[in-house]
């Protein structure tokens, strides 16, 4: 029989804690290859659904017969489909994401040089969705809390589900027509010489539908945190508004607004595509659209299994996050 | 969270008031910092004048590099900018010398070319009668798979000499093929140096830096993103045309990719851009308030309507009813939903700048509803298939569905994209009976358009879609590949061309505006209705 002493109970603690973050991130991991997995088939299967062959969209249109044929044997297409999937998940092992028929090129070189456009304007558009929509979803919360400056609470629901509800190809189109065409002060497609500045009508496209859905939902929490005992407590003492909201106010809605964000990173990654289009942005994208064009099936595979992993990364590292800010998250101890 | 366990500083009176002043003093300020922040976001980028670099997009990436394997009109042009072909194309359908000072047709199958003495490869060598001679050889090897060797020295058997001393390179013909000359003035026929054919795979992928015998060389290629390509210092190169070229070649060009038209019209209009290709006629009238800048329009390719005329199918042997349907189409109403009137109805394959075209509309069924419905009203099961490579070619195909309908014949349409058109009708054994083509003519010669619809089949490696037998105009089109007197060749295309009307083989319906638009300070020759970008200058009178 054992005995627990007052000096082992922290050791304990510390034991069952590190359990919970083990099976937590187990859990995590094993959810991560089962998208991996199910990405690898689904990309395979579904990518020679498109119409059209491959082999002919290579050899062009004046190719004979014979030569179409014989293209479609380099491209390994006269194979069977089983033989095709085995030979993809053998190169996948080795990190070869296969070969691009449009491009002559290694799909992991073109997703490489492409990769970094997206994640910058995918990340560039959630800090300016978190700088915005944050303070913003928390001023209005803090104005309208209990009832307050009715008016003002419904122009700003009313406003932001409309604003919300528009599909980003045509904000990216109406963004173009007032800053590009019409005013003429930001570029209205990607520009070589002017990257950063190129960057701002996509970014601004991709994140002002996310900033009205955060905004809104961080204006919900606002209001139910400030009517908090402890809050009330707080305005008792008369602590300044701007204090009380960042030290009381923001740390209980860090959980929503996290968990948000991260569905939203994972919706814009998808919303890059028709968006990138609209500004040529040479991302991920705008890559895929291009390889559907062209039947260029490992790139579209390629490009489509490295979004499925990095969203499915993202969520993870989210799921991750929130464990750390919110305990309960991890479905263990609680500390 | 808890609060602290003492209150801290009292509020003091005013000090609400302070602080709405304060705010709106920040709104003030931020508004004034937004403003001058995008107020000096000034999208209008030094141009060409400036900078030597002219700045454009290409709507998808080179196909390859290897000039013999290029495919698609974007991949044709690029080829054009980095591989110097024996002739060019000059205006009136003239060919002038390019890597050739001089040529001369000895016969049908015979040709001697004189290779200039100043011309060299990216790397300094110098291009002679042998280097000519090897990429040549290399292009009509069976080996290398082109696509376009029948196009350029036909379906026969090609010899290449060179003699070094002389400056010669002579190319003997197994059978007669008087549009040579023609052929090596296309891009695809662009000689590549001795360091590219040594290195098939780099060739390809543009990394041979040697490979080059036009003005540009690859500076960089980014597949899928970018591409520049930079003068060459040491070329000289440069053909004479008839109207010579002012101003100066482009320095540097930066090619991006871009697949839609919209943007690459609203980057021009903000002047990121110098140079923009236009399908759409809708993105081209965006200029029309635009005096500055250059529109150049051309007809790229040519719409009409072809019959898959193999046994079995409705179409075969029935003359009659071709023709019917060729009085049930309303060319003028084609060609408004397709150009929105923006280029001509075409009398032929070709469009009418092309030597030896048709040009008499008499031969032409008239537009007949009620003639057409007399015998489409009993056709069934008709499969029109319709190409959705943009939004001309889908209306064109809604056009040619409702006009065999209301016609009374039984169609079914299917509406598929370019690749999968292509491979349907490039098959002989599939499912289609009706398809209007969009036929790019790269070679500038009727007899390359004459063959998608007389002689032998696509299944038998030859490019008629139809498979119509047609042995008339057969012996005609040999007949003029076999002339090397102008007139007479012209004549028995002429009579090639009658043979397609009395059987009602086509219906011409309208040609394809593609249309050029570029910034201020750049201009570029056309041809014809060729636009030969190795001639873009900077500061042109």
């Amino acid at each position: 029989m054992t005995t627990t002493t007052a000096t082992d109970r922290p050791r304990a603690r510390r034991v069952r804690g590190g359990s919970s973050w083990t099976s937590f991130a187990l859990r995590r991991l094993g959810g991560l290859a089962g998208v991996v997995v199910v990405a690898v088939v689904v990309t395979f299967v579904i990518v020679p659904l498109i119409p059209g062959d491959p082999a002919v969209s290579a050899a062009g249109p004046d190719a004979t017969v014979d030569q179409i044929a014989r293209v479609r044997a380099q491209l390994g297409l006269d194979q069977p489909m089983f033989d095709r999937f085995l030979d993809y998940v053998g190169g996948l092992l080795q990190g070869d994401l296969g070969h691009s028929f449009s491009l002559n090129a290694p799909v992991s070189d073109v997703v490489l040089r492409r990769l970094p456009f997206t994640a910058a304007l995918a990340f560039g558009a959630l800090l300016v969705v978190l700088a915005v929509a944050v303070p913003l979803g928390m001023a209005v919360g803090a104005l309208t809390r209990g009832g307050r400056r009715r008016r003002l609470d419904s122009a700003f629901g009313y406003t932001t589900a409309f604003v919300a509800a528009i599909p980003p190809y045509v904000l990216a189109t109406l963004l173009v027509l007032l800053f590009a065409v019409t005013l003429q002060v930001l570029p209205p497609a990607y520009t070589r010489s002017q990257p950063g500045v190129s960057m701002l009508l996509p970014a601004l496209a991709l994140s002002i539908p996310s900033i009205c859905l955060i905004a809104r939902v961080v204006r919900r929490e606002t209001a139910v945190v400030l009517e908090q005992d402890y809050l009330r407590t707080a305005r008792g003492w008369r602590l300044g508004t701007v204090r009380t909201a960042l030290r009381y106010a923001l740390p209980n809605l860090l959980t929503s607004t996290l968990t948000l964000s991260g569905i939203i990173l994972v919706g814009m990654l998808g919303g890059a595509i028709s968006v990138e289009t609209v500004f040529s942005w040479p991302g991920l994208g705008l890559g895929v659209v291009n390889a559907v064009a062209t039947k260029d099936y490992p790139l579209v595979q390629g490009i489509v299994l490295v979004l499925a992993v990095l969203s499915a990364l993202m969520t993870m590292l989210v799921d991750i996050l929130l464990g750390i800010v919110d305990p309960r998250v991890r479905g263990g101890h609680h500390g | 969270m808890t609060p602290p366990s003492s209150p801290p500083s009292v509020r003091l009176p005013g000090r609400g008031r302070r602080r709405r002043r304060g705010t709106r003093a920040l709104a003030v300020v931020t508004a004034v910092v937004c403003g001058s922040a995008l107020a000096a976001c000034s999208t209008s980028t030094a141009g060409p004048a400036e900078t030597g670099t002219v700045r454009t997009v290409l709507n998808s990436d080179p196909s390859s590099f290897d000039p013999a394997q290029a495919q698609g009109q974007q991949t044709f042009q690029v080829a054009s900018l980095l591989y110097d072909t024996l002739l060019r194309r000059d205006s009136d359908a003239r060919l002038v010398g390019g890597l050739a000072t001089d040529w001369a047709t000895e016969s049908a199958s015979e040709f001697t070319f004189t290779i200039r003495d100043d011309a060299t490869c990216s790397d300094g060598t110098p291009i002679t009668a042998s280097v000519v001679a090897d990429s040549l050889r290399r292009l009509a090897d069976p080996a290398t798979e082109s696509t376009w060797k029948s196009l350029v020295f036909g379906l026969g058997d090609v010899d290449v000499a060179a003699d070094d001393r002389a400056s010669t390179v002579r190319i003997s013909l197994s059978e007669p093929f008087t549009t040579l000359p023609q052929g090596l003035a296309i891009p695809q026929s662009g000689i590549v140096c001795p360091a590219g054919i040594a290195d098939a795979e780099a060739l390809e992928a543009g990394s041979v830096a040697g490979a080059f015998s036009g003005p540009y060389t690859v500076q960089e290629a980014q597949q899928g993103l970018n591409y520049t390509f930079a003068l060459r210092e040491d070329y000289a190169a440069w053909p004479e045309f008839s109207t010579p070229l002012t101003g100066e070649p482009p320095r540097r060009l930066e090619i991006g990719v871009s697949t839609d038209q919209s943007t690459v019209a609203n980057q021009i209009l903000a002047g990121d851009l110098d140079l923009g290709q236009f399908a759409d006629p809708d993105a081209v009238k965006r200029f029309t308030a635009q005096p500055d800048l250059h529109q150049y329009q051309v007809i790229s390719a040519t719409a009409y309507v072809v019959f898959n005329q193999r046994e079995g199918r409705p179409f075969a042997g029935r003359p009659d009813l071709r023709r019917a349907v060729a009085q049930a189409i309303n060319q003028e109403a084609f060609n408004a939903i397709f150009t929105k009137r923006t280029a001509d109805v075409l009398t032929s394959v070709t469009p009418a700048s092309f030597r030896c075209t048709n040009t008499d509309r008499s031969l032409l069924p008239e537009h007949d509803p009620d003639a057409a419905s007399e015998l489409l009203s009993d056709v069934s099961g008709v499969q029109l298939i319709g190409n959705t490579a943009n939004r001309q070619f889908s209306g064109g195909a809604d056009y040619l569905f409702a006009a065999l309908t209301e016609a009374g014949a039984e169609v079914n349409m299917s509406k598929v994209d370019n690749a999968t058109f292509w491979s349907t009708i490039a098959e002989g054994g599939s499912d289609w009976d009706i398809v209007f083509l969009g036929d790019l003519n790269s070679v500038g010669a009727i007899s390359a358009s004459l063959d998608r619809v007389i002689g032998p089949s696509v299944e038998d490696g030859g490019r008629n879609y139809s498979a119509s037998d047609n042995p008339e105009g057969e012996a005609a089109l040999a007949e003029g590949l076999a002339s090397t007197d102008p007139e007479a060749q012209c004549d028995a295309f002429d009579r090639a061309q009658r043979t397609l009307f009395e059987r009602s083989d086509i219906v011409p319906l309208a040609g394809s505006p593609l249309t050029y638009v570029t910034g201020p300070d750049l201009t570029v020759s056309v041809f014809d209705d060729y636009v030969d970008l190795a001639t873009m200058r900077v500061g042109a009178e």
